[in-house]
């Protein structure tokens, strides 16, 4: 479990600190302060040496490889779209691990002809150009406590995108975007894997607090897709996006957290879908998920009864598991307050107080 | 509904009955919709109202913070207990009650009832039914009490106060706030001179 993070120079962060986490992290500040961008930069902490990270999370946006330039690609991810300067990203977890990751520019030490095959990954398409003539490559430079650093570069070369020294992470993480779109496969994929591990009963038991009707679920393969189809009391089965867009989302975050099991999992704008009316029971499903798989947590939302919601559920459970950390924009610079004390909690909820 | 700040200045009282009366005195009598009026559920709760106050985003819009509590029985304590409130929450400390820091956001304490003896908001009230022929009768029948019982409420002038409502024609069970909301006093009474002083100061 992240205990400590330190981001520098990554979008809107110059320098942004949170010094106490907890197993459930809820996100919240108002538009354009960077929530997303903080479950970004846990993202490239946890995936260490993957320099695809920057490019999917620029597809999470919605911002896909169409231009093929240093500043386009991976420009962006850092403050004030800087490429001289270095984004750091450092946690330090419960038992003192220190995580550190840095991610620079650099002149090109690498060509195509020598990255190692087996783990170069050509993510470019055909009909995407080079517009770039930098000779520059993206270095991520990854330290465990004092063990010595490890490096993974990625490159624009002869149009396309080349990585090397792609390694996987020791940390399982996954993200689950705000966005719907494309969830579908990999929710199939995770879904099978639990599946063929015996495990569709304990996802079954917490999607039918939502739709009790539930029976069963299928992976159906539907062109280059696949799909999840949920059998209901009427015996047939139907895509589980037809189920609304409630039991969508909490497939998702429940195959996340089944997933990641001792990992972390980001979830943007945890409400979505969700009625308020339903949350302590979805919410309380969620916890008691995560807390099983050892998985934590770091959610956003703009919803105050989501923050209520969880609150209260921790409230019956333990609040030294919840933290609430807002980011604030004061003069240009993102500042953090983290909202952890149960006392100021429950008064904050109680009287509720508008924190967001 | 939320809790949240709205105005640049507020003023913070100890709970619900002094929130009606600040907001017929602040609102209606004089006319200034300038001041935000926070109860926070009575004056032990201050420390931790104000860390939550503190905590909210827009507090770096408020410019002026004002404190009204009661003396009770120890106007010097009354006052330092505010200031340990201040001071735990980093929040400049005045010199005395109804002198304003000089800083963002200016701090101003009224002691009530007159910053320099003990007692409650009340007294400032109990000096306007004073002027009235019906003080003594109250007086009498706590005096009654008091010989018949061998005790008065402690705090005396809140039993004044409640016996002076109680007392009313068209309402007799109203209680201290609503007594404002009601139009039961003349806040033009020189009486109110040093707490609408202290307001226009916030």
């Amino acid at each position: 479990m992240i205990r400590e993070l330190t981001v520098k120079n990554f979008r809107g962060f110059e320098h942004l600190e949170i010094p106490s986490l907890s197993n459930f992290n809820l996100i919240i500040g108002k538009n354009n302060v960077g929530k997303t961008a903080l479950l970004e930069a846990v993202f490239l902490n946890v995936g260490q040496l993957n320099t695809a990270t920057p490019i999917k999370i620029q597809s999470f946006r919605g911002i896909n490889a169409q231009k093929l330039s240093n500043e386009f690609l991976w420009g962006f991810m850092f403050n004030k779209v800087n490429l001289s300067e270095t984004i750091e990203i450092t946690s330090i977890d419960n038992i003192n691990h220190i995580r550190a990751l840095k991610i620079n520019f650099e002149r090109s030490n690498i060509s195509k002809g020598q990255a190692n095959p087996k783990i170069n990954e050509v993510v470019a398409s055909e009909s995407v150009h080079s517009t770039d003539i930098s000779n520059d490559v993206l270095k991520f430079t990854f330290r465990k406590d004092n063990d010595p650093s490890e490096y993974s570069y990625g490159k624009i070369q002869d149009g396309e995108i080349i990585y090397d020294n792609l390694k996987t992470s020791d940390l399982y993480g996954i993200f689950c975007t705000s966005n719907r779109q494309g969830r579908s496969t990999e929710n199939a994929e995770r879904f099978s894997s639990i599946d063929i591990k015996g495990q569709q009963t304990d996802l079954i038991n917490i999607l039918q607090k939502l739709e009790p009707r539930l029976k069963r679920l299928l992976t159906v393969p539907i062109g280059p897709a696949s799909y999840i189809f949920g059998e209901l009391d009427f015996g047939r089965a139907i895509p589980i996006q037809l189920m609304g867009e409630g039991i969508s989302q909490l497939i998702t975050i429940a195959l996340a957290i089944m997933t990641a099991k001792g990992g972390i999992v980001m979830i943007d704008e945890i409400e979505n879908g969700i009625h308020y009316s339903v949350m302590p029971i979805i919410y309380d499903s969620i916890i008691e998920l995560a807390k099983r798989q050892g998985v934590q947590i770091f959610a956003t939302t703009h919803s105050y009864e989501t923050m209520k919601s969880l609150f209260r559920v921790f409230e019956k459970k333990d609040l030294e598991n919840f933290s609430i950390i807002r980011l604030d924009r004061n003069d240009n610079k993102i500042d953090t307050k983290v909202y952890h004390d149960k006392n100021d909690l429950k008064i904050i909820f109680d009287e509720n107080w508008e924190i967001r | 509904m939320s809790l949240k700040i709205e105005k640049e200045k507020i003023l913070i009282v100890e709970g619900t009955d002094e929130e009606r009366i600040f907001n017929v005195l602040i609102g209606k009598h004089l006319n200034n919709s300038d001041i935000q009026i926070l109860p926070i559920g009575g004056k032990t709760q201050l420390i931790n109202k104000l860390r939550i106050l503190c905590s909210v985003s827009e507090f770096n819009k408020v410019r002026s913070l004002g404190i009204v509590r009661d003396a009770d029985e120890d106007f010097n304590g009354a006052f330092e207990s505010v200031c340990d409130s201040l001071r735990a929450n980093s929040l400049s400390i005045p010199s005395g009650p109804f002198i304003k820091t000089n800083s963002t956001p200016s701090i101003s304490v009224f002691i009530t009832p007159n910053n320099s003896s003990n007692g409650a908001i009340e007294n400032i009230f109990w000096e306007v039914i004073n002027q009235t022929n019906i003080s003594s009768c109250i007086t009498n029948y706590f005096q009654c009490i008091l010989t018949n019982t061998g005790s008065n409420p402690r705090s005396i002038y809140k039993g004044y106060m409640h016996a002076y409502l109680s007392a009313n024609i068209d309402n007799p069970s109203l209680r201290f706030g609503e007594s404002a909301e009601n139009g039961l006093w003349d806040f033009n009474d020189n009486c109110f001179n040093l707490i609408k002083s202290f307001i226009a100061n916030i």
